[in-house]
């Protein structure tokens, strides 16, 4: 849109051009405002992350420490499992997420009966809804060690009995079961939104011509979604290097032996700065995951707009 | 098309929640960013004057100068109690006549108690006299954001010195005094306590007045799974409080804790070489001894994960009883607590080092415009009046009565909720005790007056052979701060798995040590040598 205003009025000569937009400019305004006020200016707390706090300097006139607030994110030996552990995650996710999602979409657009699609809806996203430390409860009455359904069973079935949360092999399933079972009612919504934009004459002419039910999902629903599917993923790129909290910390109940694939960057940092409350280190570490964060942007956008130039953020 | 309405509508909704989340970060970020600036600090002496002027006669007094407004935290459990209004009143009844100060008693949760103040300090708001509970002075002194109180407590702390006796030892902190103890109890024992009805079940008999072995305590272990078996666990609180280690054995943390370094004999025995205890022959025994525990299913299976207290679990009826310090008061502390009369089996003697007084103290914020009688105040909560009754107990016949007063000095007594109120209903209690002298002020039935002689007892019992020879010395670990975080972070890993058995320790401890080497936990302990040797020689 806003680039076909642009090039229309250019035509016209500049000075049109800023005449006609003033109104346009002033609408902006508020909201310009908000944005400077509210995400911009809070940015210069970043510089925190450079400082050695001294409440009675003040920010501005505490004293300079270069990198220093960033080295207890290195200090430790597992600080590649840490970054490992986030990234992976968020890439399993991301894929997973993405697909179920969509899938769970065009299967509920499928459902003529609207009672029955309404009540999947709400059931889909009602995990959504429910806290994680609720979430972790549930989790537990599954793989408590003594007490827990899965260990019920296998003891009734005359089997080994398994330490759930001794053993690191089973969480990366785990943690990506109960994070889609959790997410997805979401991002599903999201998805069937746009579906349901889909005109219907599409798929009237394609049913005409005898396309399947597969034909049509593959060349009409797909393809006309894939704008949000990019922007939803490029958002959720921008995330890759912060993780889910409650996801990590909560649901294996903080267990030391899960660690090495459970600890991703905010579980690291919770655990390290629960005793000392320390501003610059805690900055320093979202600084980190910010600035990361920004780069993955920047590059999955770029080949985004290499690939296909009008599905681009920006 | 109303399907579409409808979807167009939630995904507006969902847009709008995802711009609010964006918002709110963006406010937090405000307020932490903000630092100093002017609104924060005139918003805090607003509301400080309103609160002032609430009361009447403070407001108008305050304006002149004369009287000085004193913003002053409490750490509260659960809600704002609903007496608080009239407390504040009649502490400034005493406080405007005794000191010319006027109190605002500002409540905030125990638990959120040490990020708040932080906040407020740094944001500038009118906040004068902290409490630190919990998380000692360190963080504070390190931000600069209390001040040194020598010449103060020199010139105005008789009270207080009289009141805390070798307590004050734990306000200190790179040799000045930061922070004024409340601290009624001069030393700490060790040990377990199980429950009495099981205890003598089994016939065993437990002397509170000897020490016990861990030898003597796995007998009783033994004999209580033999008889209960499976479903049922000896140690309660695992994961919630799992360094066990210290409760069978004294241990002199220095004022920090097990990962930056200890004196493995508590002080006592002349040792002052600053050990990685965690690399001691003594810790690897007590790891396997821990993992035995474990096979023999004296811990739950999931202890290491088990975040509930240990009361709470003791409550459930499946477990015998849990680790805790055991002087004066404890065992009927934890009997209430617990819902089961409990015995005690001390493993530790009553011995007394830094960290045991740094737990409850005030100190007074370097934003405090006049630290004179923000401390004439404080010296006066210890002194003989009911200023700290008032503040841990509410007002007589509104929140409690008094059924026995002895013929003891100062506001001692034995008391119980005033008739109509009763725990939840009472419109002021402080079940956290940190204000004042705290052996002056009255204690709950069941307790009785002897509780009075018991603590004094207890407190002239101590021996200076039972005092650790850092006894005063606080680590100060600011150059090793990246260190000191990440080793944090390792212990929170390996802790609860050595100390609840969950793993064989010939695997974990190696793999413990090489983690704590490599965040840097010899750094600290040389840095810690030093200071404390420097610390030694101006003794």
């Amino acid at each position: 849109m806003a680039k076909k205003t642009k090039t229309g009025v250019k035509k016209r000569g500049e000075k049109i051009y800023w005449k006609q937009m003033i109104p346009l400019y002033l609408l902006m305004l508020p909201g310009l405002t908000y944005m400077i006020c509210n995400n911009y200016l809070p940015m210069f707390g970043i510089s925190i992350a450079f400082k050695k706090l001294d409440v009675r300097k003040g920010i501005w006139g505490s004293p300079w420490c270069g990198f220093e607030n960033f080295k207890f994110l290195f200090k430790t030996s597992t600080a590649f499992d840490i970054i490992r552990n986030t990234v992976l995650y968020n890439v399993v996710f991301i894929i997973l997420g993405t697909v179920l999602a969509i899938a769970a979409a065009i299967l509920l657009n499928e459902v003529r009966s609207k009672v029955a699609s309404r009540i999947y809806q709400s059931l889909i996203l009602l995990p959504y809804l429910i806290s994680w430390v609720v979430v972790s409860y549930l989790v537990y009455a599954f793989f408590a060690a003594d007490t827990g359904l899965i260990n019920s069973v296998l003891k009734g079935l005359g089997l080994n009995t398994i330490q759930w949360y001794q053993e690191k092999r089973y969480w990366p399933f785990i943690l990506t079961f109960v994070h889609l079972w959790k997410g997805i009612g979401y991002s599903m919504i999201i998805y069937l939104s746009s579906i349901v934009g889909i005109s219907q004459d599409y798929y009237e002419a394609a049913r005409i011509d005898g396309a399947t039910k597969w034909q049509q999902i593959k060349n009409i629903t797909l393809p006309l979604i894939k704008p949000t599917v990019i922007t939803m993923f490029i958002l959720s790129i921008g995330r890759i290097f912060a993780s889910d909290f409650g996801l990590f910390y909560q649901v294996p109940k903080n267990s030391g032996a899960l660690y090495s694939v459970t600890q991703t960057i905010d579980v690291y940092v919770y655990n390290a700065l629960m005793q000392n409350s320390d501003y610059g280190m805690s900055s320093a570490a979202s600084v980190f995951q910010s600035i990361v964060g920004f780069i993955l942007v920047m590059t999955a956008n770029k080949i985004v707009s290499k690939y296909s130039r009008e599905n681009a953020l920006f | 098309m109303k399907k579409r309405v409808l979807v167009s509508l939630l995904t507006g909704a969902m847009a709008v929640s995802l711009l609010a989340g964006c918002g709110k970060g963006g406010t937090d970020d405000a307020n932490a960013g903000g630092g100093q600036s002017t609104g924060g600090a005139a918003a805090g002496t607003e509301a400080g004057a309103d609160a002032g002027s609430d009361e009447g006669a403070g407001g108008s007094a305050a304006a002149d100068g004369e009287i000085y407004e004193v913003v002053m935290t409490i750490p509260v459990l659960g809600a704002e109690p609903s007496g608080l209004a009239d407390v504040e009143a009649a502490i400034n009844e005493i406080a405007e006549a005794e000191v010319g100060v006027h109190v605002t008693l500002y409540p905030i949760s125990a638990f959120d108690l040490s990020s708040q103040v932080n906040l407020m300090i740094t944001s500038g708001d009118k906040v004068d006299l902290i409490s630190t509970l919990f998380s000692g002075v360190s963080d504070y002194v390190n931000k600069n954001a209390i001040i040194p109180l020598d010449d103060l407590y020199a010139q105005y702390g008789a009270d207080i010195e009289k009141a805390e006796g070798i307590a004050m030892a734990g306000g200190y902190f790179d040799g000045k005094l930061y922070s004024i103890p409340s601290e009624e109890k001069w030393a700490r024992s060790y040990g377990f306590f199980a429950r009495t009805d099981i205890v003598e079940e089994l016939g065993f008999t437990f002397d509170i007045d000897k020490t016990y072995t861990v030898e003597d305590l796995e007998e009783l272990f033994a004999a209580y799974k033999e008889k209960y078996g499976d479903g049922y666990y000896c140690v309660a609180g695992t994961a919630s409080n799992s360094e066990f280690y210290q409760y069978m054995n004294a241990t002199d943390t220095l004022g920090g804790s097990y990962g930056t370094g200890v004196l493995p004999g508590g002080g006592l025995d002349g040792e002052t070489t600053v050990t990685n205890i965690f690399a001691t022959p003594e810790y690897q025994a007590h790891a396997e001894r821990m993992y035995d525990w474990a096979k023999k299913g004296y811990f739950s299976p999931d202890a290491s994960t088990n975040t509930d207290a240990g009361t709470v679990q003791v409550q459930s009826g499946f477990y015998l009883g849990s680790f805790s310090s055991t002087e004066t008061d404890m065992e009927s502390n934890l009997s209430r607590d617990c819902g089961y009369p409990m015995t005690t089996i001390n493993l530790v003697e009553p011995f007394a080092a830094t960290q045991m007084y740094t737990t409850t103290s005030w100190a007074i914020t370097s934003g405090c415009e006049n630290p004179e009688k923000t401390f004439q105040f404080l010296n006066l909560l210890y002194a003989d009046n009911d200023l700290d009754v008032m503040l841990t107990y509410g007002l007589e016949g509104t929140s409690y009565k008094v059924l026995d007063d002895g013929d003891e000095p100062g506001g001692r007594a034995v008391i119980d909720y005033a008739d109509g109120v009763d725990a939840a209903s009472t419109p002021y209690n402080m079940p956290l005790h940190v204000f004042g002298d705290k052996l002056s002020i009255p204690v709950f039935t069941p307790n009785e007056m002897s509780y009075y002689d018991m603590a004094e007892e207890f407190n002239n019992s101590i021996s200076d052979d039972r005092k650790s020879v850092a006894l005063g010395y606080v680590f100060n670990a600011t150059e090793v701060a990246a260190q000191q975080t990440a080793v944090s972070a390792v212990i929170q890993q390996y802790i609860g798995i050595v100390n609840c058995g969950a793993q064989d320790p010939a695997t974990v401890m190696p793999e413990f040590l090489k983690a704590l080497e490599d965040a840097g936990i010899d750094e600290i302990i040389a840095a810690n040598q030093a200071q404390l040797d420097a610390w030694l020689a101006e003794q």
